[in-house]
């Protein structure tokens, strides 16, 4: 109990960054780590039970990075939900950023601001490679192309 | 001046430089290494390269990472601490006067 709530603590300035690129309000982004938190500690039966399953098929996955997805996951989840039902001003020095799709940004904000190997982001935003792969490369033509910045002719 | 003319070499990297920084991947980081050598002989893949991380640069820039005042990051490590409480409490093996408590004000 103490070491999960520590390792909660440890995570949440991580995790309200990521909840605050879906969502540019402190407050609702705040919320978003809560109820991630909440929906994996109310559910922490399953969640054990689930995660005995996959640690069995994959020997490289540690329970802490099983955490860190399921958490990530569920922002997603909940943050792209919200997003739809809350109208937010976004900052105005990321106008651009915040134009974009919400997959778009998660996309973006995982790959550019985190360390999560491209397999994880697959399974935190549920995509298939390629789709990932397209997301990222349409999100990146998508900033620019706002921002009025020369696109190079290989991308 | 003679004109370019890409070679396969050339247009296979130019598919996946795009990509570059998913080298951290470790399926990826072999395709690229077969791709490196390629890229520092010729100068039209070097300068396709150089605008590219250009480009990441700026896309990078445009992303925020917003950091919580420490304010307000004890509020939210309150709220978890609360939360996971709360969960704990409701699911105890046993029922405790914590529990009775949470009940009789209906949480």
């Amino acid at each position: 109990m103490k070491n999960i709530l520590s390792y909660f603590q440890q995570s949440s300035p991580k995790l309200f960054s990521f909840a605050y690129a879906l969502l540019p309000d402190v407050l609702q982004a705040q919320q978003l780590v809560i109820d991630a938190v909440a929906l994996l500690v109310t559910e922490r039966k399953a969640w054990v039970e689930e995660t005995a399953k996959i640690m069995a098929a994959q020997e490289v996955a540690t329970r802490s990075t099983l955490l860190q997805r399921y958490l990530y996951r569920h922002i997603f989840l909940i943050g792209r939900t919200r997003a739809k039902q809350v109208a937010i001003t976004p900052p105005p020095e990321f106008a651009s950023f915040y134009a974009l799709p919400v997959t778009s940004r998660a996309v973006l904000f995982l790959h550019h601001q985190t360390t999560w190997p491209i397999d994880d982001i697959d399974d935190i935003l549920s995509l298939e490679r390629p789709v990932l792969f397209a997301h990222l490369q349409q999100a990146r033509h998508a900033l620019l192309d706002k921002l009025g910045a020369r696109i190079p002719e290989a991308f | 001046m003679a004109k370019f003319s890409p070679t396969p070499r050339c247009l296979e990297t130019r598919k996946l430089l795009p990509f570059l920084d998913a080298q951290r991947d470790p399926a990826w980081r072999q395709q690229y290494a077969s791709l490196a050598g390629h890229i520092t002989t010729c100068p039209q893949c070097q300068r396709e390269l150089k605008s590219l991380e250009q480009m990441l640069a700026t896309v990078e820039n445009q992303i925020p990472c917003k950091a919580l005042s420490p304010h307000d990051q004890e509020n939210l490590n309150h709220e978890i601490a609360e939360v996971t409480l709360e969960a704990h409490l409701k699911n105890a093996p046993r029922p405790s006067l914590w529990r009775r408590l949470l009940q009789w004000a209906g949480r």
